[in-house]
């Protein structure tokens, strides 16, 4: 801490501690919006409560808050809003997009989900936004061609990941979406289908053609 | 639910088996489902090396504070650029402006009167046609008749005055003025003498 009442980027977003009058006001006022915003004793625990924590100061205009957030989740979302799009270029504006929504609507968060919850699937629609302004239609391949790999035995670990990765990459957006929550941010299926704000059978729906797709490749890799 | 369709939706969860996220009671189904189905244990396998490839992926993220700056710039926009007419257009603005408020005052004051001096009265007492009429300002103290022995000439009248800071008006005949003027000139008592125009 070092002025009272403020904080740096570099703090975590716990309840401000000072002396000051505005540190006593902005502690009220965090009541207050944590009360709004419903944060039980045992959901407001580790990295979510963490998150709540950083979305309730942002609501008050907390720049610092802001950034502190931005950074903890810059790689994450990087990484999905680049699974979800393809595209590089695409990926930084969509974060900032992303970003921009948090920054607006920290207010409107309601914590019946995980925070993370709720920012991935605003990265998740402004990805596919972003991804139908660049592509007006979108490239899907339905059918996988085939991999000019060498046989599996010859495949190192490294190469049949990287054989398998190309193919997720092939699948349409929403698909990847999909596999990506499950594989990589290791959602379940309700949070998978909150995020793309979708029905539950619509994410296993996804899931399931996206397998069908992969298993000639991975069916090809596994030697069966 | 028939046995088949069970099934299908267990077959619908390994994803999530595989990634840990299920209750108690479906990963319970799930187990006894992989304990008696091979077909099952061949997708869980091929979950399996789809998981480890998809987490295993190495992305690098791009430079993080340089697309905050950006973040920022687009949070704070800078205020916008006037256009080029704008300028001369509230300097004109701010010129009309000055001149209706000096308009309005001078209107103001018109409205609140002329403003007379001691040589430009409002109003005139009546005087002899063929005389001019004098403004004089002399000591305290002298009253009209002295002022009058001290003008010297016939027909001199003291219309006005004098008053208690000695102002008074008289009128002289047109064929005496030039000496009465330098006369009272030429006098101690006299501060100030002007005609006053008609």
């Amino acid at each position: 801490m070092g002025i009272a009442g403020f904080r740096s980027a570099s703090e975590p977003c716990g309840p401000l501690r000072g002396h000051s009058v505005r540190a006593v006001v902005l502690r009220r006022i965090m009541k207050l919006q944590r009360d709004r915003f419903q944060v039980k004793e045992s959901a407001g625990s580790g990295d979510d409560g963490e998150d709540i924590a950083c979305l309730s100061q942002i609501a008050l205009g907390d720049r610092a808050a802001f950034e502190r957030l931005y950074r903890r989740y810059y790689d994450r979302l990087f990484r999905f809003v680049l699974r979800v799009t393809g595209r590089m270029n695409l990926v930084e504006d969509v974060i900032n997009d992303t970003m921009i929504v948090i920054w607006r609507k920290a207010g409107d968060y309601r914590a019946a989900a995980r925070a993370s919850t709720w920012i991935f699937g605003i990265a998740y629609r402004k990805g596919l936004k972003a991804l139908s302004r660049e592509l007006r239609a979108p490239e899907v391949m339905d059918e996988l061609p085939e991999l000019e790999q060498p046989p599996s035995d010859a495949l190192d670990r490294e190469g049949l990941h990287s054989a398998i990765r190309q193919a997720v990459m092939r699948l349409p957006p929403e698909h990847r979406a999909v596999v990506d929550l499950t594989f990589f941010f290791n959602r379940s299926y309700e949070e998978a289908a909150q995020i793309l704000d979708v029905p539950v059978g619509t994410v296993k729906s996804r899931m399931f053609h996206a397998r069908a797709k992969l298993r000639p490749l991975l069916t090809q890799l596994l030697g069966d | 639910m028939n046995t088949a369709s069970r099934k299908e939706d267990l077959y619908e969860l390994l994803p999530w088996y595989e990634n840990g996220t299920l209750d108690d009671a479906e990963n319970e189904a799930v187990r006894a489902l992989l304990a008696s189905d091979l077909d099952a244990n061949r997708h869980a396998r091929e979950l399996r090396v789809l998981h480890g490839a998809v987490a295993d992926e190495p992305i690098m993220a791009t430079n993080m504070a340089m697309n905050l700056r950006r973040l920022y710039a687009r949070l704070d926009p800078p205020a916008p650029r006037r256009p080029r007419w704008f300028m001369p257009l509230s300097l004109a603005a701010a010129a009309l402006l000055m001149v209706a408020a000096g308009l309005g005052l001078f209107r103001a004051g018109e409205r609140a009167g002329r403003f007379h001096t001691l040589t430009t009265p409002a109003q005139l007492p009546a005087a002899p046609a063929d005389s001019v009429l004098y403004r004089v300002n002399v000591v305290a103290g002298v009253d009209a008749e002295q002022l009058e022995q001290l003008v010297g000439v016939p027909g001199v009248r003291v219309l006005q005055g004098p008053s208690e800071y000695g102002v008074a008006l008289i009128a002289v005949p047109r064929a005496a003025g030039a000496s009465v003027e330098s006369r009272l000139r030429a006098d101690p008592r006299l501060r100030f003498v002007a005609v006053v125009p008609r």
